[in-house]
Parts: structure tokens; C-alpha cells; sequence
């Protein structure tokens, strides 16, 4: 489908990445986490969606065993243990594991934000979009990504001298091979420095810093950048409601508590509107005439 | 039309007692193709920054004189990695357009016409650290000229770069001064391919202009006052003591065919000089090797080194030839085949400045030893003597010149005394004095029985110093024998001299056998 306008994307993005984190009701986090992954399995990355979720799956798990150790509130306990030197008692409860795995949802939800902004939106586009408004943040970016490549190669270069030269980079002795990275280090830093006399010559010699600064990037917002900021309107209009209703918050400790309808209802209406969306997004990849219309 | 015009300059970079350029004065016409050059450190490269003000106003100063330009003046520099700055080609073009505030319609235009100029249209959307050295070069070529400069000073722009890849951006600039007339200023060391392009020569020596004067006039003036700075082929015919003295190959072979009134081609029979026999220094059979990206690096390799000679090893960018030398060094492991390598090897890199991180040259050549567990440290002082180093002992190596700094990084190598020494490109970046200066180094260690192995594009460099050739090719062997047979019939891997006298002598590869055969020709015997 037609890439979005990262303007639109970025708002949108940060509606949910906002939405994710503020909400704590289970219900809520997983329509959003439910939103994106069908949204992303329409775009037809599940490939992707897949790698990503691998990445938090550890992250995910760390969280579902921490939380119930670590957190010792919550009334209904699943199991107790003797007394352990140090620590003490440990006592698990049902509300600390639900708590965890609210989180792990959470972070789930988060990682798949990112994966589907770069899905929605063209990379290069979005860099446009920032050299625009935050030129200087632009360009430092992308010379760290230039500079980052010379490094890899050059650190690799290096290390084969210093091999050549007898230096043991396999040693066992941790000190040791500390001390034997000391001369790629200092090799490499003043290599930098250096490097760093040659790009500021250069970037004066192209004229940079002299005057105005105008942008090459041209970025345009189409119709469904229009529908998408309708979207983001409603969407925004309806979180800061909810807001003032205070829905969308339960309590896990010491017991559950704020399951109630007025939740459930207030959350069917946000469902609608990523329901909406999902349409949207759905029509726009296989529906000819709204592919062409937008 | 004068355009620029330089008046009693003298020049102080910051916290220097020296100057950097001492009284120079320089009137330059618009559409002139000069060339600049002269030794290392003779003052080049800050005479080229003077043009754009580069020097003073980036570098500070002190700076007497004037300097008046009536337009504005682009500049490229030597290194083509430190000159990108954005990710993307196309952006890359658009940087220096969008800082000097040219509108969009028009940017998007001239990046266009950049990008079909030099012929990178499909290129475009690349990213810019993915691109070979030369295409680098090229793109930043692309970024100067599209912000509309009519005068560009060049840094050596090919320094960095592989003889394909120079003779390209000697193209390019040829184009620039020819098609659209523009002005061109060009600091160079190897000129062989850049001397017939010039409409003007300018020679530097200790910060002063000492030669201003068409090329042809350069070549008598160098040979008398003995600056040994002209391409080969002049070099010769001076030496003959002739008038109109050719630039080019084939302006030299014209005078070449009046001069010799050959009937048939005479061959000269080289002695083989020594029978290397058995004493093998590395012997590599059917070697293979595969990255883990599978690449097929090596496919085959079939070699033998023999103890105390020089072999040079030429070929094609991604050959195989680096692959060959981590394999025989030992940075990798062959996949399959055989290897052996008898004693060990000492590696040398590009780039010297690889090496040097200690504070004084003494401890940089006693970190080796160190690390080697190497407890005689009178070989410092003896391989310091050999390289004429002695006298930096106890200097910073990082302050040395580019000549002394490899000299440093090739002394912390000798220090381990190492039976095999490989150089890889060594001759980059240095002028002619200390290329041959790096010669003599080379046939020295050779005299002591050591076996050095040169990877290098210079074909000059191989003829003159290595005995034997080995040429790869898609990461299996193409030739490998003597000199005379290797760099002789060639049209790519050949030198100047050979070139210049194909057909009518063969088996010639460097000045000296030139001479000598010019010689004997005379006196009717061969």
C-alpha cells in the first residue's frame, strides 16, 4: 500500500506508543497489541512480525519470572517457600504474575509500535521529513551511521595488524586482554580525531553553516494521510476523554479491583476506531478503487 | 580572463615557525588545466586550500599578501571516506546545494544533471558507505560540481584509488576542463597518466613556486636542474638529449619509429639471473578459500615463493590477493590445499598509521618485541639505523611525515625479524624520491637473504624492484614468472617504457633497460 506521511505515522505511533503505556488494563493493551498485529499481518510481514516478537520474547519472560519474585504484594498467594538465607521468604502471588504478564504485553506492544511505523512509512521519507525540521540531528545521524562503517572495518583492520605484531587477543587472563584492546583503542581514537579534521574541512568547503539552509526533501501527504489524521483526531479526542472518566486503569494489588462495564464499554469505542483502521489499511492494500483514490 | 590572482603570499599555518608558503605569486586564467605538484610536504596542498580560503579563514593563521578571486571556487580532497557525510547518494549531491539555499526545482535539476553526468544514475539510491573507493570519489566529485563551481582544486584526488579507478576520475576532470571549460587545478604525485592533460605545470619545492611553465618546457627544466619529476616516457627521450620532447605514449612512439629505423622487432634476451632451485620460502597448492558470506575468495591457488626473492603479486580489486596474503600471514585458515610456510612472516599494512599508537618510535618498535617475548633489544637500534630512523628515536611517531611514518610501522615489523616480509601497497601516497627510497629498503632486506612479497598496482614499482610476477584473477593464479615475461606484451599490466617500445623492442620494462638498449642500438650490436 502507499506509504504514509511520517508526520501522520509519527502522530499516530505516538498515540498508541502513549496509549500502551498509560493504559494498564489487560482488555485495552491487548486491543491495541491485537490492532497492530493484524495490521501488520495485512501488510503482509509476518515475517518481520516474527523476528521482532523473537527479540521480546526473552525480554518478555524475564519480566513474567521477576515480577512475581520480586513483587511481594497481591492477596491470593499461589505458592510460599521456606526461609532462604539472604533473600528471605518468597511468596508468589496471583496478582503479581497477572501484573507481569500485563507488562510483557505491554513491551510486546511497544516493540510491534516501531516495527510498524517502518512498515507504514518509507525510510527515506521519514529522514526527509527530519532533515527538514531538525537539520542538525539529521546530519549527525547520518554521519555516525557513515562513521560506525569505517569503524567496523577499520577495527578489523587494526586487529589484524596487532595479531601480526604478536598481540593475544585469545588470552584467558581478563586483564590481560583488556590491555591488549588498549592499542586498538588508541589506535582507532586518534584515527577519529583525525578523520574528524578532514569532515569538518569538508563540510566547510560544501558551503555548510554559510547561510539559509533549503531542503532537497519533498515529501507529499496524500488522501490517506487526511482519513489517517481523521483517525488520529477521533483517537486522541476519545484518550483524553477516557481520561477525565478515568477508564482504562485497574488495580492488581493487593487485589484486583475496576473490572467494570463502563471500562468495557468505553473500550468498545476505541475498538471501533482501530477496527476502522484495520478497514482502512485492509481497503487501501486490496481494494482497487480505494487504492487509486487515495 | 584572469580569475584568480594570488600576490606576494606568505603564509603561517597556527603555532608554526615555518611557513607553509613563502612569497608566492600566481595569475590563473579561466579554463586552465594546471597541474601542481612537487615533493611531500612541499607546501601543495595548502596552496590548493588558499584558493577557497580554506586556509586562513578554516585554518587560521597568519597570512600575508593577497589573494583576490573573482568566483567562487569548489575543492575536492584526497580521501574520498571523510568527504560524504549523508547516507544516501542522491542526498549526498543535494548537501552542498541545500546549504548554499538553492531552491528545490532547481536542486532537483542540477542533482539530475550531476547524477547523468558522471554517469551514476543507477547508483542513486545507494548508500553512500556501500560504494568501491572510486565511486565514492566520484560522488564526491558530483557534490562539488553541483553546486555550480566553474573552478575546482583537486587534492590529490587519486591517491586513494586504484589505477582503474584513477584513470576514471582523470577522465571525469578532462571532461570538466574540455566540455564545459572549466577551471582546473590539480595536486597529484603520479603523474605519468595527468602530465599531457595539463595546459600549465606548477612545481613546489620548501613553500615556494620554482617552476610556472608549459609541460613540455617542465620536462628540460626538470632533467637539467635534476628533479626527476617528469612522466617516464619524457624521462627518456630527455635523456637522449632530444628537442620537442614527447608527453605521451604515443606522441613517443611516432618519434620513436623515425628514430630506430627497425626492420623486424628485436628481442633482448634477459639473463635469467639466479636458479632459485628448491629453496621454497612458501609453496601453495590448490589452495581454497570461502568467506562466510560465501564468497569464493580463493579457487584454487597454485604458488611458490622462493627464499631471498621479491615477488610482486598484481591483479584486479576483490582478486583475491588481500585473501591470499591473511591465508600465507595467518589471520585465516584455508579451507582445503596445501600450505606451508617457512619461517615467519612479517605484514604490512596500507595504511601505517595502523601501527602507531605509542608515544616515541623507540617504544613503538619495543612494543613488537614485547609482545613477541622477544628480550634483545639492540634490534631496535640496528632497524633503526637501517631505515635511517635514528634520529626520530624518541619522537612521537604520529608527527613524522607519511614517508617516515611507514618507515616506523615497517621497522616495528623487521624488529620481530621476520623471514618473510609482505607489503601491501606500499608505494600509496609517496612521491618518487621515497618510492625509491622504499626500493632500496626492499633490495637491501633482500641482500640479506630475506623473501619479500609486494602487492601493489604500481606497475612501475614491480619492474623496476621485483624479479618475479604473479598476476590474480578471479582468486586463482593468471600468470606468474619473470618480470620480463609477466609485465611485457601486456596492454594493462605493463609499464610506461614497455608500452612505449612494444613491438619495436620487446622485453624492455623500465628506463635503465631502455637506455641500455638505445645504447647498444647505436653501436649497431645488441
Amino acid at each position: 500500500m502507499a506509504k504514509l506521511h511520517p508526520f501522520t505515522m509519527i502522530l499516530f505511533s505516538m498515540i498508541l506508543f502513549f496509549m500502551a503505556l498509560i493504559y494498564n488494563h489487560p482488555l485495552y493493551i491487548c486491543s491495541i497489541l491485537i490492532f497492530i498485529v493484524v495490521s501488520i499481518l495485512l501488510l503482509g510481514e509476518g515475517k518481520q512480525l516474527k523476528t521482532t516478537m523473537k527479540y521480546g520474547v526473552y525480554t518478555a519472560a524475564l519480566i513474567l519470572i521477576i515480577n512475581p519474585l520480586a513483587n511481594q504484594n497481591g492477596r491470593h498467594i499461589l505458592y510460599k517457600s521456606g526461609k532462604i538465607p539472604i533473600i528471605g521468604k518468597i511468596k508468589i502471588t496471583q496478582e503479581a504474575l497477572a501484573y507481569g504478564g500485563n507488562m510483557a504485553l505491554k513491551l510486546f506492544c511497544i516493540l510491534l509500535i516501531f516495527l510498524f511505523y517502518g512498515l507504514m512509512t518509507d525510510r527515506d521519507e521519514t529522514f526527509s521529513f527530519f532533515s527538514k525540521y531538525a537539520h542538525k540531528l539529521t546530519l549527525t545521524l547520518s554521519m555516525t551511521i557513515n562513521i560506525i562503517h569505517r569503524l567496523r572495518l577499520e577495527i578489523m583492520r587494526v586487529k589484524d595488524v596487532m595479531i601480526l605484531r604478536g598481540v593475544n587477543f585469545q588470552e584467558k587472563n581478563l586483564r590481560k586482554r583488556m590491555k591488549a584492546y588498549y592499542p586498538i583503542l588508541k589506535v582507532i581514537f586518534i584515527a577519529s580525531l583525525e578523520g574528524s579534521l578532514d569532515q569538518a574541512e569538508s563540510l566547510y568547503a560544501r558551503g555548510y553553516g554559510k547561510g539559509v539552509r533549503t531542503s532537497y526533501s519533498q515529501v507529499k501527504i496524500k488522501n490517506i494521510d487526511y482519513l489517517f489524521h481523521g483517525i488520529n483526531f477521533i483517537l486522541l479526542c476519545f484518550v483524553v476523554y477516557g481520561f477525565f472518566l478515568n477508564v482504562g486503569f485497574v488495580q492488581f494489588y493487593p487485589t484486583f479491583h475496576g473490572f467494570d462495564l463502563k471500562e468495557n464499554i468505553f473500550l468498545i469505542y476505541i475498538d471501533i476506531i482501530l477496527v476502522v483502521a484495520i478497514l482502512l489499511i485492509w481497503g487501501c492494500k486490496r481494494w482497487k478503487f480505494l487504492r487509486y483514490k487515495i | 580572463m584572469e580569475i584568480l590572482k594570488i600576490q606576494d603570499l606568505t603564509y603561517y599555518y597556527p603555532r608554526k615557525e615555518e611557513p607553509a608558503l613563502k612569497c608566492v605569486n600566481l595569475s590563473v586564467t579561466e579554463g586552465e588545466f594546471i597541474l601542481l605538484f612537487g615533493k611531500s610536504g612541499c607546501g601543495k596542498s595548502t596552496l590548493g586550500r588558499v584558493f577557497n580560503k580554506i586556509v586562513p579563514e578554516f585554518y587560521g593563521g597568519k597570512i600575508k599578501g593577497n589573494v583576490e578571486s573573482k568566483v567562487d571556487i569548489g575543492m575536492v580532497f584526497q580521501d574520498p571516506e571523510k568527504q560524504l557525510v549523508m547516507e544516501q547518494v542522491e542526498r549526498e549531491i543535494a548537501f552542498g546545494l541545500e546549504n548554499i539555499g538553492i531552491n528545490y526545482e532547481v536542486m532537483r535539476k542540477k542533482v539530475m544533471e550531476t547524477l547523468s553526468f558522471l554517469n551514476i544514475w543507477d547508483i542513486r539510491y545507494k548508500k553512500t558507505y556501500e560504494l568501491s573507493g572510486g565511486q565514492k570519489q566520484k560522488l564526491a566529485i558530483g557534490a562539488t560540481i553541483a553546486m555550480g563551481y566553474k573552478f575546482l582544486v583537486f587534492d590529490e584526488p587519486t591517491s586513494q584509488l586504484d589505477p582503474v579507478a584513477a584513470e576514471e576520475i582523470l577522465h571525469i576532470l578532462k571532461r570538466l576542463n574540455e566540455e564545459l571549460g572549466y577551471t582546473i587545478v590539480l595536486i597529484e604525485q603520479r603523474i605519468d597518466k595527468c602530465f599531457h592533460l595539463a595546459d600549465r605545470v606548477l612545481f613546489m619545492e620548501e613553500s615556494q613556486i620554482i617552476f610556472d611553465g608549459a609541460p613540455k618546457d617542465f620536462v628540460a627544466w626538470s632533467y637539467k636542474h635534476e628533479k626527476n619529476f617528469s612522466p617516464s616516457v619524457s624521462n627518456y627521450f630527455v635523456k637522449l638529449g632530444e628537442k620537442n620532447i614527447p608527453l605521451t605514449v604515443k606522441e613517443g612512439r611516432k618519434k620513436l619509429r623515425k628514430n630506430l629505423f627497425l626492420k623486424k622487432p628485436v628481442v633482448i634476451q634477459h639473463e635469467t639471473k639466479e636458479e632459485y632451485g628448491n629453496r621454497e620460502a612458501i609453496s601453495i597448492k590448490k589452495l581454497y578459500f570461502t568467506y562466510e558470506n560465501g564468497k569464493e575468495a580463493l579457487n584454487g591457488v597454485d604458488l611458490k615463493v622462493f627464499k631471498g626473492e621479491v615477488l610482486g603479486i598484481m591483479g584486479e580489486n576483490g582478486g583475491g590477493k588481500s585473501t591470499l596474503l591473511k591465508n600465507i600471514s595467518g589471520l585465516l585458515k584455508p579451507d582445503k590445499g596445501n600450505l606451508s610456510v617457512c619461517g615467519e612472516v612479517g605484514y604490512l599494512s596500507q595504511n601505517p598509521n595502523d601501527y602507531l599508537f605509542n608515544d616515541t618510535v623507540y617504544e613503538e618498535l619495543k612494543y613488537t618485541l614485547d609482545q613477541k617475548g622477544i628480550k634483545d633489544l639492540s634490534r631496535i637500534e640496528k632497524v633503526l639505523k637501517n631505515l635511517e630512523l635514528l634520529r626520530y628515536k624518541d619522537k612521537n611517531p604520529r608527527d613524522l611525515s607519511g614517508g617516515e611514518k611507514q618507515r616506523v610501522a615497517l621497522g616495528s615489523i623487521l624488529v620481530m625479524e621476520p623471514e618473510i616480509l609482505i607489503l601491501d601497497e606500499p608505494t600509496r601516497g609517496l612521491d618518487r624520491d621515497l618510492k625509491e627510497r622504499l626500493g632500496e629498503i626492499i633490495l637491501n632486506l633482500k641482500n640479506k637473504g630475506k623473501t619479500v612479497i609486494l602487492v601493489t598496482h604500481d606497475v612501475e614499482f614491480v619492474g623496476k624492484f621485483c624479479e618475479r610476477v604473479c598476476l590474480m584473477f578471479d582468486g586463482s593464479v593468471a600468470q606468474v614468472g619473470s618480470k620480463y615475461d609477466v609485465l611485457t606484451e601486456g596492454i594493462y599490466y605493463a609499464t610506461q617504457m614497455n608500452k612505449l617500445f612494444s613491438g619495436y623492442v620487446d622485453k624492455i620494462i623500465t628506463l635503465e633497460d631502455a637506455c641500455y638498449i638505445t645504447d647498444h642500438l647505436k653501436e649497431g650490436v645488441i
